[in-house]
């Protein structure tokens, strides 16, 4: 058996097919290319042509070549396009390897763009929560200097259907476990704020304290404990301060689009961790 | 400005054909009766213009997604962007430029027709400019298209050439003619 660097992903049978060579060249680049986590990307394939040095200058050299994608709610029957109709357009040459069955599949493609050599790839994961590949990124030690969080479904828009969910906007206070150095997102500083005014409830605790253990049954983090043993009112005061002093900036109000998204260009920010 | 947003949203309007075809929603393809051509003829050089524009914004949207399809998608986010309207470039004639130029045109009663030949005939080199001018307008904006490239990649192509007329008095002929001399200039 191929040792597949996310192979405790693969707890129950599943059925394989494509090119197995495709799996053994992925085992090699994952943990020494840049690399962009997408959780919650349903269909959208947009950070794959936008997400680079080229389009956005200050990622520099984080410019990802492999695109983590998982999807909790991504029907195997989605319709049409399936999956891999999204990526043929517009024609990238691409050749796959995957581990499928009804619940979940683990799909990985090898892209290349039309008129050039450079070679992309992406994983998707389909029916795992975001929290589970998160997981794993820490467990096997990849970094992923670029998160790419558009509608996450927890804070914004449809989903939420885990309860030991981690909505992106918290993502920052995991930039040392993951080594994430960018975040490109529609929810930007005012929503956060926003957020962190309203005392919401979840499960009758404090959404916030909850996001918060949530995180810590991923990663051993000392500053989350720390956190936790405040009040509700102490610990939202120092998300705000934390959170608040993340460098942002809108990527697409100087003419020139940058990134794209075909809902969210407008409020589209580049967030950039105080590492 | 070679796109303008009341011309997109025209272009957008231009009736459908509804036909099956394997393209899971990324294809639409307007067509003309001729009762709707004649009305067009009819209205004035305006008109005539609109309905070049509309055949080589066609013209445009084929020879980027043939032959530049890596920036086929960044000018039609860019579109969706700049002007809000979605899609615009999956929207195509429904058949080649010369069947909308020289055959479509040419069922139209004759004195339409002769006006219709007859202004295009001199506006031809501006009509080629217009698609210089198109593919300019997003190497500007939103990505690295060189137009000689694209263009001398299509001329290569049996497909592009088959979208004009091999007679050299047909005006898609005259076009095309005129197009790569002005890539050669």
């Amino acid at each position: 058996m191929i040792n597949f660097v996310f192979n405790k992903l693969l707890q129950m049978p599943f059925n394989t097919e494509g090119d197995i060579s495709v799996l053994n060249e992925f085992n090699s680049v994952i943990k020494i290319q840049s690399v962009l986590f997408y959780p919650s990307s349903g269909a959208d394939i947009n950070d794959l042509f936008y997400v680079n040095s080229k389009r956005i200058e200050e990622i520099n050299e984080c410019s990802p070549n492999i695109f983590v994608h998982t999807d909790f709610m991504f029907r195997r029957d989605y319709g049409l396009p399936t999956f891999d109709q999204l990526l043929e357009y517009p024609n990238f040459y691409i050749s796959k390897f995957k581990y499928l069955n009804d619940d979940k599949s683990i799909n990985i493609y090898k892209l290349r763009r039309p008129n050039s050599n450079e070679i992309k790839w992406l994983i998707f994961f389909r029916g795992y929560y975001n929290e589970d590949i998160i997981k794993e990124l820490i467990i096997n030690k990849i970094k992923i200097p670029v998160v790419y969080a558009i509608c996450d479904g927890i804070t914004h828009g449809m989903g939420a259907c885990n309860e030991k969910n981690i909505p992106t906007i918290l993502y920052p206070l995991l930039a040392s476990d993951l080594g994430i150095k960018f975040i490109i997102t529609e929810q930007g500083w005012d929503t956060v704020k926003k957020r962190l005014e309203d005392a919401s409830y979840t499960l009758g605790e404090d959404e916030f304290r909850l996001w918060l253990k949530n995180i810590l049954l991923i990663s051993d983090n000392l500053f989350i404990k720390h956190l936790l043993n405040l009040s509700n009112e102490d610990l939202r005061n120092i998300l705000r301060r934390e959170l608040g002093a993340i460098n942002e900036k809108s990527l697409n109000e100087d003419g020139k689009l940058r990134c794209y998204h075909v809902t969210y260009t407008k409020e589209m920010k580049l967030k950039k961790m105080n590492l | 400005m070679t796109l303008t947003n009341t011309f997109i949203i025209r272009y957008n309007n231009l009736p459908e054909v509804n036909r099956y075809y394997y393209s899971h929603g990324r294809k639409k393809e307007w067509y003309l009766r001729k009762e709707n051509l004649i009305q067009y003829l009819k209205s004035g050089d305006n008109e005539i213009d609109f309905l070049w524009h509309s055949v080589v914004f066609n013209l445009f949207s084929k020879t980027l997604y043939s032959y530049s399809p890596e920036n086929y998608k960044y000018c039609n986010d860019f579109i969706h962007w700049k002007y809000g309207h979605h899609n615009v470039l999956y929207k195509v004639y429904f058949g080649k430029f010369k069947n909308f130029i020289d055959d479509n045109c040419s069922t139209v009663p004759q004195e339409l027709r002769e006006i219709f030949y007859n202004y295009s005939k001199n506006k031809v080199d501006a009509y080629c400019k217009y698609f210089l001018g198109l593919i300019g307008l997003f190497a500007d904006e939103c990505c690295e298209i060189n137009c000689i490239n694209l263009i001398n990649k299509a001329k290569e192509s049996a497909f592009f050439k088959e979208e004009f007329s091999d007679l050299e008095n047909d005006l898609s002929n005259i076009f095309l003619r005129n197009l790569y001399y002005q890539i050669l200039q």
